[in-house]
């Protein structure tokens, strides 16, 4: 109960914090009063003498007063505003502080704002649903071939009838359509052909029409669909009267029965959603497509009640059809780790894309390195500051302040700095999070939608989080500081009064600055060869006139019930979107505009996937024990004069090239660079590696291929440098296939002609992100750029930040020592001496941080790692130290030369 | 000052503070010149310290406060015990009486062994 009282208290004190000091003062006049009539009465004095005495037996006023705060829990709440108040005025008066400061806590907050946001939207998904929490994935695993069997509708079955805790067990499967509107637009859409109870599961009623029903799953019912929002506005206008319409998705004519509520997804990142195909089961064990399957909790029942059901459902069919069942067990999760496996076909390495930046960010040590050295040196900066007030914080303490109040007041100083640094920091996080988002769309999954449940922006725990950051940043920067100068206190009365300082820099400051000198060696070339890494991969090639060009990625609409392994799809596509290509190129090349078609598997500069070569003749150095990476892409023969790229040496493809077991390839002058090392590599054989990296390692080389020709660089960005190859082969040879298209004028203006010819080749062809080449490598440009300038800036502030840092605590060093070098010099001593006597330990510090940097630098300058020094780079990195040790010494020869030129008799009265 | 005056010991303020409470409900001042009495002016109250140890007691829920008229008929703030209050003198004046005993033991009868 007492906490209550003194909870009561404190509230008390906070609401009514004026009223009470009012009457504190009150009931410390009356009790002065007394005391003086009593001495009258009692002891017979005189009414002034009275006042005198009984104001000397109460003690310090003030004092009391402050302590009656203290008892009360609220000093440090009574003089907040005025702390705030300091803490602005400080804010002006320090300028460079502030900037410093201000951006380097931001930075921090930017970073574990950033951080958390993703990490908990990526491990930690939120539903945003209705019950969220209690929607669940049901999967069969197949224990023998690690790996989930899709093929679970004969299960779904089962566990419909059977399952208790688990209810509106549903399935749905991903479908890629075109979807024809009465404007004559025709697009490809991702589609969820999904049982009705999705929308039961979700919870999520339609915006206007209905969602779809049981009754539309019978055999022979009239086709409907149910349209997302962004659909909606983007194909519809955003017109109400769009229910009843019909629209063509795929080959069937289609009623729109509803439209969804913004931020509708459900099951994944859908915008469309039609009847599941039952009418052709019911089907037999693990047959019949493969389909994902989602139901609800059973109100009551948890995830755990569900496990154990379906755990004896999955013994009992194992033992009743041990033929199909004997390694697959049920296995049920919350619906948002469905993600997390490739079960719905969205792009796997995105995910793990995502997941390994989130971890990346929390788990990279050079980060966290980074951010406890930016709050080591703001707190460095701070003491510095706070040691440079040291007159004031004297006085303050002489007068009655305490040391909790001093260092409050820092606090607050601090809270302040870093609550500015906070706005900012959340600011740049909000806009870094709904960037990240939209780069992995765009740049990663190619152009594919994250699961709904990815919002950009921050969650309410994210500003609690960066709240807490704030608070900690102020914490670090100021109570560090405050207890540090605080402790000093005392004795610096006695020194003050001497005309000496009282603080010093003990131990743990040098290690900071020691390794702060070491960061700031070390970040700026670490960017340098980012930036130029950067520059490398976004090298323009003279030749493609990007802009110029549309191009699209080719897919053909599968039927609802195609459920092939992943080789036989590709069979399937080959032999059925091999024709259709070709169809399609012809009726391109009649085209009065189009100048040029040609086929890719990669377009330039989007990412291709690497291979480790080896070649039959010398080469370069091998960048590292992995050998030479290079990426590669499969192109029709006409590619190269297409894209107006350049034949440097040997010759481009001819169609005698694409005769089976003509093996000849193209590289290109990265190739001849990197691997060759300058080498002409014409007539040269050269062939794939199966490494350990790679899907199969005990897979033997493939077969040698003979160069015929150096191209100029198009960008086949892998991630390991630009160098690259080509195979040539028939158009419809080619699988993922992108057509390139060169045509006259404005390519923008050609794309709905380009639609309208697909749709005649074929009406189930699909174009997947139609648009300018250079839009498609935009995306990969601003990234690569956004990064690269992220890089740059960082670095330039932590070299700022610790340069400033540097700076003012040497500085400070030196002049603490004023009247020491006053004293020396009155005393004889050779000034030469008295020099390096001061100059001892700064020297020190710089020696030992250049060392710790050099050591650091060590594996780039060495060239492990993959990164090598050009004789530019270091002439730039020597530079680079000796600007630094410039910095340094500066800081320390203005005040040294100031403390000479005292009068010895001035360097005794000098104060600090 | 004399000689026989003691500064008081540290936490012993409180339970002189809820000793003399326990009597009646009393303004600070009161406070000060009854644990001066009752001491016999063996304990010199600084009277400025008295206040941050009401307002600790108060935050503890031993005592609570309120405005009345005084002796004098002038407005004064009035402290008064608490059921919690009258509980804390309780344990207190135990371990008290218990640590004074001891002391007192080895005082008396400590040296005879010696």
């Amino acid at each position: 109960m007492r906490w209550i009282a003194g909870f009561r208290e404190r509230v008390t004190g906070l609401l009514f914090r004026e009223r009470e000091e009012v009457e504190l003062e009150e009931e410390i006049q009356f009790h002065l009063e007394m005391e003086a009539e009593r001495l009258v009465r009692e002891e017979g004095l005189e009414p002034g003498e009275a006042r005198r005495r009984a104001s000397v037996a109460f003690g310090g006023v003030d004092r009391t007063i402050e302590e009656v705060r203290e008892a009360r829990g609220l000093s440090w709440l009574t003089g907040w505003w005025l702390d705030v108040k300091l803490g602005l005025r400080m804010l002006v008066k320090y300028p460079a502080l502030t900037l410093l400061g201000s951006l380097s806590m931001a930075f921090a907050i930017f970073t574990g704002a950033g951080a958390f946001e993703l990490i908990s939207q990526v491990v930690h998904p939120t539903l945003p649903l209705p019950g969220g929490d209690r929607v669940v994935a049901i999967e069969l695993w197949d224990a023998a071939a690690a790996r989930a069997e899709r093929r679970a509708l004969y299960d779904l079955g089962v566990w419909r009838g059977q399952l208790d805790a688990v209810e509106d067990v549903g399935a749905f499967r991903n479908l890629r359509r075109n979807l024809l509107t009465s404007d004559g637009r025709v697009e490809p859409v991702t589609v969820a052909a999904m049982d009705a109870e999705g929308f039961r599961v979700a919870g999520v009623n339609p915006l206007f029409g209905r969602p779809l029903a049981d009754d539309d799953e019978r055999a022979g019912a009239p086709p409907v669909v149910v349209i997302g929002h962004d659909l909606w506005l983007s194909r519809f206008g955003g017109d109400r009267d769009v229910i009843g319409t019909t629209v063509r998705l795929g080959q069937t004519p289609t009623t729109v029965v509803g439209v969804m509520p913004e931020g509708f997804g459900f099951p994944v990142a859908h915008e469309i959603w039609i009847p599941r195909n039952t009418a052709a089961g019911p089907y037999s064990p693990r047959e019949g497509p493969g389909v994902t399957i989602f139901g609800r909790l059973a109100p009551g029942a948890s995830l755990d009640d569900a496990r154990a059901e379906l755990r004896v459902l999955g013994d009992a069919m194992a033992a009743a059809s041990p033929a199909t069942h004997e390694h697959l067990r049920p296995r049920v999760a919350p619906w948002t780790r469905v993600w997390l496996g490739d079960a719905i076909g969205a792009d796997p390495t995105a995910l793990s894309w995502v997941v390994l930046t989130a971890l990346g960010l929390a788990s990279n040590i050079p980060l966290l390195l980074f951010l406890a050295l930016i709050c080591g040196n703001v707190a460095l900066l701070m003491f510095a500051r706070a040691s440079s007030r040291e007159g004031e914080l004297v006085v303050r303490s002489a007068l009655g302040a305490s040391r909790s109040r001093i260092v409050v007041q820092l606090f607050f100083e601090a809270l302040v700095l870093a609550s500015i640094a906070g706005v900012i920091g959340l600011g740049a996080a909000r806009y870094g999070v709904t960037w990240l988002f939209r780069v992995t769309e765009t740049v990663f999954m190619n152009g594919a939608r994250l699961p709904f449940w990815f919002e950009p922006g921050l969650s309410p725990t994210t500003l609690v989080y960066a709240g807490l950051l704030v608070i900690l940043a102020a914490a670090v920067a100021g109570i560090g500081p405050g207890l540090k100068v605080t402790r000093s206190l005392r004795p610096g009365l006695q020194q003050a009064s001497a005309g000496g300082g009282g603080f010093r820099f003990g131990g743990v400051w040098t290690i900071v600055i020691v390794l702060q000198i070491a960061v700031t060696m070390v970040f700026p070339i670490m960017t340098m060869l980012t930036r130029a890494e950067a520059d490398r991969k976004l090298g323009e090639g003279p030749g493609l006139q990007a802009e110029r060009y549309l191009s699209t990625r080719l897919d053909l609409e599968r039927p609802a019930d195609l459920e092939l392994p992943p080789d036989s799809t590709a069979a399937w596509l080959r032999s059925n979107l091999g024709p259709t290509v070709k169809r399609l190129e012809e009726r391109l090349r009649s085209e009065p505009r189009v100048q040029a078609v040609t086929f890719t598997e990669r377009l330039p500069r989007e990412s291709h996937p690497w291979r480790q070569v080896e070649l039959d003749g010398p080469t370069a150095e091998p960048p590292d024990e992995r050998g030479h990476r290079l990426g590669s892409s499969t192109v029709a023969v006409g590619y190269f004069d297409a894209l107006g790229a350049a034949i440097i040496a040997g010759r481009g493809f001819r169609l005698s090239d694409v005769v089976a077991g003509q093996r000849v390839v193209v590289v290109n002058e990265s190739f001849v660079e990197d691997v060759m090392g300058g080498r002409n590599p014409v007539g040269q054989h050269v062939r794939y590696l199966a490494t350990e990296e790679y899907r199969n390692p005990d897979q033997d080389p493939g077969p040698w291929h003979q160069i015929v020709g150096v191209v100029e660089d198009l960008g086949t960005i892998s991630g390991y440098g630009a160098a690259g190859m080509y195979h040539p082969a028939d158009p419809g040879d080619i699988y993922p296939v992108h057509a390139v298209v060169h045509v006259s004028g404005d390519p923008r203006s050609f794309q709905p002609t380009f639609r309208s010819i697909a749709m005649s080749v074929d009406p189930t062809l699909t174009l997947h992100g139609l648009m300018t080449l250079d839009e498609v490598i935009r995306g990969q440009r601003e990234f690569y750029a956004l990064t690269s300038t992220i890089l740059a800036v960082v670095s330039g502030l932590a070299l700022l930040l610790s340069l400033g840092g540097i700076f003012a605590v040497m500085s400070f060093t030196v002049s603490r020592r004023t009247r020491e070098i006053g004293i020396r010099v009155a005393l004889g001593a050779p000034r030469l001496r008295v020099v390096g006597a001061v100059f001892h330990r700064p020297l020190t510090q710089i020696g030992l941080g250049l060392l710790t940097g050099a050591i650091l630098l060590w594996p780039l300058i060495a060239g492990v790692g993959g990164f090598t020094l050009d004789p530019g780079q270091v002439a730039f990195l020597l530079a680079y130290i000796a600007l630094m040790a410039a910095i340094c010494l500066l800081a320390c020869i203005s005040p040294t030369r100031r403390a000479l030129a005292v009068e010895p008799a001035e360097a005794l009265r000098v104060d600090g | 000052m004399a000689h026989d005056q003691t500064d008081l010991l540290q936490g012993t303020l409180e339970l002189l503070v809820l000793k003399t409470l326990s009597f009646e409900p009393m303004h600070g001042w009161g406070i000060s010149q009854r644990i001066q009495q009752m001491s016999r002016d063996v304990f010199q109250v600084n009277q400025g310290s008295l206040y941050p140890a009401l307002q600790r007691m108060k935050s503890k829920g031993w005592v609570r406060s309120e405005w009345r008229r005084s002796e004098n008929n002038r407005r004064a703030k009035y402290y008064m015990l608490t059921a919690a209050g009258e509980r804390e003198m309780a344990r207190e004046r135990a371990q008290w009486r218990r640590s004074s005993e001891a002391v007192n033991w080895v005082l008396e009868w400590g040296g005879a062994f010696s």
